[in-house]
């Protein structure tokens, strides 16, 4: 559990991190006289504690497999959709349901496949690096 | 330090002679190492008990509150806790993996990932075991990445 709390909190600050610097970059290019009040901030906040508690549903008293790691996976997106598109109708991020609300859904999406392509990118690198240590291990061994 | 590797015979008594200048902390934790390498826990198997070196251990695993040690093709039953085994094996190349297995870093022939993180090791004997995230850096010393 503990292990999970860190990394919940380390995503809820990289969702607000990530979030205030997504509006700095869109009100630079869009509209540059934009004005934000406090509440905004506060908007922003409450969104980033939603959009972190379905991290919850990886908790396990046991070491979870492949097969169930997977599964809760898919839970996991589905549970972070419903909760952002709740939240975003609610915080009016899109008003129009059919569109506007197929538009948010499929952002949230796309955003959830880029950070697990660049995850597995990053683990992929590191298993490149550990066998490379473990070939020089062997090496010296054999030698 | 220059590393002399002697073969012999099969009838002649395996040793390791350390010539240094002087003995220091270095060489000490040296000399332990090597000594916790060959040391011996005491298994069951069966109604069997066996005693195997350390350095013949591919994991060591508890489930259900029973603790078990794996060895190339044989699983052994031992009375050890976790965390024992983890005292008596510091210093040498196993490392917690998970919850619940303490790894040979040294029986690893590859490793790749898993989801969420994680990784699978693929041992000498082509068992797979999974390093959860957050022994990854433990992983990494056991390597010497670190």
């Amino acid at each position: 559990m503990k292990s999970l709390l860190r990394m919940m909190i380390r995503h809820f600050f990289i969702i607000y991190t990530g979030s205030i610097l997504g509006t700095v970059v869109y009100c630079l290019i869009f509209c540059r006289d934009e004005m934000y009040g406090i509440d905004y901030f506060i908007r922003i906040f409450f969104l980033s504690v939603l959009g972190d508690l379905p991290l919850l549903v990886f908790y396990s008293k046991e070491e979870l497999s492949r097969k169930q790691m997977a599964k809760r996976w898919g839970i996991h997106f589905c549970l972070l959709e419903a909760v952002l598109m709740a939240a975003g109708k609610y915080l009016g991020l899109y008003h129009v349901f059919l569109w506007e609300g197929v538009v948010f859904f499929l952002i949230v999406a796309m955003v959830y496949l880029i950070v697990v392509f660049f995850g597995v990118v990053i683990d992929m690198v590191t298993a490149e690096q550990m066998n490379e240590f473990i070939r020089k291990k062997n090496e010296g061994r054999f030698r | 330090m220059k590393i002399t590797i002697e073969e012999i015979g099969a009838t002649q008594e395996e040793q390791v002679i350390i010539r240094c200048r002087e003995v220091n902390q270095e060489i000490l934790d040296l000399c332990s190492k090597i000594r916790r390498h060959q040391s011996y826990v005491a298994v069951s198997c069966g109604k069997e008990i066996y005693r195997i070196a350390i350095c013949d251990i591919f994991y060591f695993e508890t489930v259900d509150s029973k603790s078990f040690l794996y060895g190339s093709d044989r699983v052994y039953e031992t009375k050890l806790k976790l965390y024992e085994f983890e005292e008596i094996c510091s210093g040498t190349a196993f490392f917690r993996a998970s919850k619940s297995v303490v790894l040979n870093a040294d029986k690893i022939r590859c490793v790749k990932p898993a989801l969420s993180g994680r990784f699978e090791a693929t041992l000498e004997n082509g068992e797979k075991v999974v390093v959860s995230r957050q022994y990854v850096q433990d992983l990494k010393r056991a390597l010497g990445m670190r």
